[in-house]
């Protein structure tokens, strides 16, 4: 499971709470490197990040993402569909995402749906 | 340093002009006491909290000058991760038994999800630590979690003094080329300049004008095509050097802005900067140290010295690197390492070595400070290597240049 957030406090907060890996800017290349061996081995079932997994990021392992905030450009919202949507097998993929009723988000999510990856 | 967005200018025509602080400003020097004071006070405690302070202090009212007297603050304290146990290690394991508990949840754990208090008091009693310790390690390292241990104070004017000069660095960021004339400074005046240059390693000409004055030419970070950061850095390091001549005056060549606009920027003397930069006596660049101690170790015929001379060549002058003294003979030859380098300087240089030296030399560049997006073949007499030095070829060609080999 890949969680991703807006903004690096609430990656901090969850992974405080919740006791899973989180990479950010601040998480080192040695460190990164474990974390996501370590997803792909089955060590951790759950990373949170910010927006840094993605572009170049390889997770085929991940078949559930959980989108936490609306604020994210249509090219990053492709980006983190596409994490999940690697061939692994014979994986199926969800990505969830939470968006608050009356707030923007609800605008953000609409037009994310017009890229053609969701055609 | 300020960063880019802390920068005040205004343009005056093709010009770039900083709005310097007045340092005799009751209302800015009460700022700069009132920011002081917090600093003083948070020993001890986190960059998180120290951010908050200050936000809780200024709150919305924050300008961009508090915002920047703020930066240069933070920039002399120094903050250490404070945690008994490395946290990498740490919050590796907690997560891995956290994932353990996870999949195969023990007793009640089954029924009501996860208990993140039993995760942390497992690992807890791995570690021969306190649940709250563990916890408390989890993120040490974060920067926001990092502990002020040391707070360099200084004094309000000197900190408005300290504001306009890095007011100017933050604009020397963005130059192509900068002319520095420097003129009726003694001898050891120049000597330190142009040895300030070499430990900065900047790309630099140096032409004489005058029996008591010097044009420095000097590559602006944004004239490279890599490096441009780590140069820009050493560059705005070199001005307190330069604010430490009596007459001077600098013109620097910019690009401003996301066009990258042709603008000017000039101070002098007269601009009153003030440094409370301390004449430096240091003059091997910290990279090169390991060659030198490399070097001592390995080559028992040679002996290895800071080189402080500067010598005359041609119109120009050579400061070479270090003395690397035959033991037997007695004889010296003088070796050169260069800094940021781009091909066509370093040959122009080395033509000027061969015209021009009257005492052996070697002259090396390394291909972590070439600066050009392409570098195809050197003319011999150029030696290249990789990052640093090898003291073992250093002592072969060199022996090789007293007819030695």
């Amino acid at each position: 499971m890949l969680i991703f957030t807006y903004d690096n406090a609430t990656v901090y907060q969850i992974a405080r709470d919740y006791l899973v890996p989180a990479i950010t800017h601040q998480t080192k290349t040695k460190e990164r490197k474990q974390i996501l061996d370590g997803f792909q081995t089955g060590e951790y079932s759950v990373v949170v990040t910010s927006r840094v997994l993605n572009e170049g990021v390889d997770v085929p392992a991940a078949n559930v993402g959980i989108i936490l905030s609306g604020t994210s450009t249509v090219r990053e919202h492709v980006q983190r569909l596409g994490r999940l949507l690697r061939k692994h097998g014979e994986k199926q993929a969800v990505l969830i995402e939470v968006v608050t009723r009356g707030t923007i988000e609800e605008f953000i999510t609409e037009r994310r749906r017009q890229h053609h990856a969701y055609q | 340093m300020l960063t880019g967005k802390m920068v005040r200018v205004r343009y005056a025509r093709d010009r770039i002009v900083p709005y310097y602080l007045d340092v005799r400003d009751e209302s800015l020097l009460l700022a700069a006491e009132q920011l002081l004071e917090l600093y003083r006070g948070m020993e001890g405690r986190t960059r998180g909290e120290l951010e908050e302070v200050i936000e809780e202090t200024f709150g919305d009212d924050a300008s961009l000058v508090h915002q920047g007297l703020a930066k240069l603050l933070e920039d002399r304290c120094e903050f250490e991760v404070v945690s008994g146990q490395p946290p990498e290690a740490v919050r590796a394991l907690v997560f891995r038994t956290a994932t353990l508990q996870r999949l195969h949840p023990v007793g009640e754990q089954a029924s009501t999800g996860f208990d993140r208090q039993a995760v942390l008091e497992q690992v807890a009693g791995m570690l021969n630590l306190g649940v709250e310790e563990v916890e408390r390690s989890l993120f040490a390292d974060l920067k926001s979690e990092q502990k002020l241990i040391r707070f360099k104070d200084t004094t309000a004017e000197r900190l408005l003094e300290r504001y306009n000069v890095a007011l100017a660095q933050a604009v020397l960021l963005r130059a192509t080329r900068v002319h520095v004339s420097i003129t009726g400074e003694p001898p050891a005046r120049y000597r330190q300049l142009l040895r300030q240059l070499k430990f900065r390693r900047l790309l630099c000409e140096a032409e004489r004008t005058g029996p008591d004055s010097y044009t420095l030419h000097l590559d602006g970070p944004l004239s490279l095509f890599s490096s441009t950061n780590k140069y820009g850095l050493q560059l705005a390091l070199f001005l307190p050097a330069v604010l430490l001549c009596k007459d001077f005056e600098l013109r620097a060549e910019l690009r401003w802005g996301a066009q990258r606009k042709p603008k000017l920027f000039l101070l002098t003397h007269r601009d009153r900067l003030v440094t409370d930069a301390p004449d430096y006596g240091m003059f091997t660049p910290p990279e090169l140290a390991l060659f030198v101690e490399s070097f001592r170790r390995r080559q028992a015929d040679w002996e290895i010295a800071e080189e402080t001379e500067v010598y005359p060549l041609g119109n120009g002058y050579w400061v070479p690197d270090f003395r690397l003294l035959h033991k037997a003979s007695g004889e010296v030859v003088l070796l050169e390492v260069l800094g940021f380098w781009r091909k066509a300087s370093a040959v122009k240089h080395l033509q000027l070595l061969q015209r021009h030296a009257t005492l052996p030399y070697l002259l090396a560049v390394s291909d972590d400070l070439h600066i050009e997006e392409q570098l195809d073949e050197l003319p011999p007499g150029l030696h290249r290597f990789r990052h640093m030095p090898l003291a073992d070829e250093i002592a072969r060609l060199a022996a090789q240049a007293i007819g030695r080999a």
